[in-house]
């Protein structure tokens, strides 16, 4: 008896409790509900056009779920020549351009932070400025430094500009300045060098950085348009954005199916990428923020 | 602290920005001659780097097989660009040196890539313009020379649901006067607007602009030194236009972007369009080939006081001043100008041939369609070819807006227009 009544008496307390909690909950839920279905939405049209017929894409009113689902728009897609070579160029240069961000601007980053050198505040001003500068403004004169050296239409035209970024330069210094004078200290005078140092005690403090530099070098690279557009003047050195530009966007009409499915195979290994680093992406961003 | 790091960030983006503007090509200008160095008529030889734009460049190798075929000594590589953004990828390869032998060019394009001093211009008797449809040879034209030869073209027509057409018993419009109610007639019959008609997006121009035309309104004086927008006949044609719009014949909300209308046609709530010959593959797309086959009709655009006049654009080739292989680039193009090869070209890729005499036979010659667009061409016309008639457009584009959404009469309309077109230029 007494037992039951304890126990109507706590199930009561927390009914109560829910009750009191509820319509904040609710809103709370509701909000991110809200907010989720805006940021899936297009990602499932994408998904689910790209296994629709052309008709089914542009139908009106529009059609969510296929109703003759077909691999055919990415049939067309793979029957492309070069496709795969287009997959391994973007591959490559987003690949070789994270790994040279990663070290480069890690380098760069521990040599503004920690080291003391001529120049060193007009270096670290020339870098910011260069962050300043939109991207459009220095295309041409990059691309006619590129073709001056003889790099147009090679791997190394594609990845070289941006084999170090500014971006990645200013991420590093930000992080790096706060990791503690002492260690580095102890480290020297335990007899270690700069590159012992570099490699051994700052390096491994900086996994959410370098995470987050590499997703968005990733993100850069994978995605950029404009450069492997103009530097790559024959088809081989073609990556799949400017591939999938070239299959889909006509003159006067756009192959839907294609472009759809285009996208998603564009867009997959991102968001793979991004599941993997996820952890990292996250404090990553958090910690850069609070500088 | 931060005071001097921002000077400095300063001070380093300025230097920055001088070092950059001081890199630009400076020998712009076309130079004095009106027409390049000619070419012998010997077959052509060497290695011929092109560039082709989109279906184009991917279908361009078929033909150059031939041309290698019948030129042993000549290899043609084709590299296929996209239609995004390509005029970018040509003006950066100008602007370094680091160009193809040639490129196709999208027809109202010529003049940008002609003004930067990147162009040959064409060689004297290389091809006879007068064997090319006047709007497309006169698309080529910058500053009194030639700088591109036509390749193939597209118009613009009147695309109609014929079942619904003769469900209400009527013919298509030959004229403006028959327009209006032919358009009722089809919304009678069950569809909610009569024609579509573009209301501000990109290049609504295309579509407005003939029907200034129509009314007998040339936009820009004879000696290509000033536009002339604020005109009686101009008026009239914009008038027209928006006369669609008030009657509620056209939704004051058109279309804005690629592909959106093609549903809509289907279903039978808008019973016209105004689209070029890409259309029957967008219809077939969204509908079918049995919708295509029975209930699409196309008629020329009908005619007002002037003319039917339409937009012409199409494709064309150029020749880089820093072309390896001139000789040989121009050789290339002058063989895709020739009849023959313009219907091989048909065949192959659907564009509708620049040469009028290539339409004499075969499918071009007898197909109704065909001879829809054939008709349109010979009245069709390019914009002016000035430097700056891109930013002339974004300025059409913006008032017709305003004069189809009932923000602005067509007069005050064209009355701005007038005054931000003066005040741009033709960049003479």
């Amino acid at each position: 008896m007494t037992a039951t009544t304890v126990s109507t008496v706590a199930s009561a307390s927390g009914v109560k409790a829910a009750t009191r909690l509820r319509p904040a909950r609710i809103l709370l839920y509701g909000a991110l509900a809200l907010g989720l279905v805006a940021t899936l939405a297009p990602f499932a049209w994408m998904f689910l056009g790209s296994i629709k017929p052309t008709g089914e894409i542009v139908a009106n009113p529009s059609v969510w779920l296929p109703r003759s689902p077909t691999f055919g728009n990415f049939q067309q897609l793979l029957s492309k020549q070069n496709f795969a070579l287009y997959f391994f160029n973007s591959t490559l240069v987003a690949v070789t351009c994270v790994a040279g961000n990663l070290l480069f601007s890690s380098m760069a980053g521990y040599a503004f932070a920690k080291l003391e050198f001529a120049g060193k505040r007009l270096l670290f001003g020339l870098v910011l400025a260069m962050l300043i500068i939109p991207g459009v403004t220095t295309f041409v004169p990059l691309f006619v430094l590129v073709s001056n050296l003889g790099l147009s239409n090679s791997y190394l035209g594609l990845i070289l500009p941006f084999v170090v970024t500014p971006l990645g330069v200013f991420l590093m210094r930000q992080f790096i300045n706060d990791v503690p004078d002492s260690l580095v200290e102890a480290a020297r005078l335990d007899g270690a060098g700069d590159a012992r140092i570099f490699l051994r005690v700052v390096l491994p403090l900086c996994r959410p950085p370098l995470a987050t530099l590499a997703i968005l070098t990733f993100l850069a690279q994978w995605n950029n348009f404009l450069w492997p557009l103009v530097i790559a003047q024959t088809e081989d050195h073609y990556t799949l954005p400017v591939a999938l530009a070239l299959f889909s966007v006509g003159a006067n009409g756009t192959n839907y199916g294609l472009l759809l499915s285009g996208a998603v195979t564009v867009v997959t290994p991102i968001v793979l990428l991004f599941l993997v680093l996820q952890k990292q992406f996250i404090q990553g961003i958090a910690n850069t923020g609070l500088k | 602290m931060f005071t001097s790091r921002g000077a400095n960030a300063l001070a380093g983006g300025l230097a920055v920005a001088l070092l950059l503007t001081g890199c630009g090509r400076s020998d712009t200008g076309p130079a004095a001659a009106a027409a390049g160095a000619p070419v012998d008529t010997k077959a052509a030889g060497g290695t011929i780097t092109v560039w082709a734009m989109g279906t184009e460049g991917e279908l361009l190798p078929k033909l150059a097989d031939q041309f290698s075929k019948e030129n042993p000594d000549a290899k043609v590589e084709v590299t296929a660009v996209p239609w995004q953004d390509y005029a970018k990828k040509v003006q950066t390869a100008i602007a370094s040196g680091d160009t193809p032998d040639a490129t196709m060019v999208g027809a109202v394009d010529l003049a940008a890539f002609a003004s930067t001093g990147g162009l040959e211009k064409v060689p004297s008797d290389l091809v006879d313009p007068g064997v090319f449809y006047p709007g497309a040879a006169d698309s080529t034209k910058f500053e009194g020379a030639e700088y591109g030869v036509p390749w193939y073209v597209e118009t613009r027509s009147l695309f109609y649901r014929k079942d619904l057409a003769e469900a209400a018993g009527v013919a298509a419009p030959k004229t403006w006067d028959e327009y209006g109610p032919f358009l009722t007639a089809l919304q009678k019959h069950g569809a909610k607007w009569g024609l579509a008609l573009p209301t501000g997006a990109p290049s609504t121009w295309q579509t407005v602009v003939p029907f200034l035309w129509q009314a007998g309104a040339e936009i820009m004086s004879s000696d290509g030194k000033k536009f002339t927008f604020d005109t009686p006949e101009a008026r009239k044609g914009l008038e027209f236009y928006r006369q669609f719009i008030s009657s509620k014949t056209s939704n004051p909300n058109g279309p804005v972007s690629l592909g959106e209308i093609e549903p809509q046609f289907v279903a039978g709530s808008t019973a016209a369009l105004i689209s070029g010959p890409w259309e029957e593959g967008l219809l077939k797309s969204a509908g079918g080939q049995s919708f295509l086959d029975g209930k699409v009709g196309i008629a020329p655009l009908p005619a007002g006081p002037k003319s039917n006049a339409s937009y012409i654009g199409g494709g064309q080739w150029s020749v880089f001043k820093d072309a390896k292989n001139r000789d040989g680039a121009w050789k290339f193009i002058r063989w895709m100008a020739t009849p023959e090869v313009q219907k091989t070209w048909y065949t192959v890729s659907g564009d509708l041939p620049a040469v009028q005499s290539a339409w004499n036979e075969g499918k071009l010659a007898t197909d109704p369609t065909l001879a829809v667009f054939r008709t349109q061409l010979k009245t069709a016309q390019s914009g002016p070819n000035t430097t700056t008639w891109r930013q002339v457009t974004a300025v059409l584009d913006a008032e017709f807006e305003k004069v189809a959404k009932g923000v602005s009469s067509p007069e005050a309309a064209l009355q701005e227009i007038q005054k931000r077109a003066a005040a741009i230029g033709t960049g003479q």
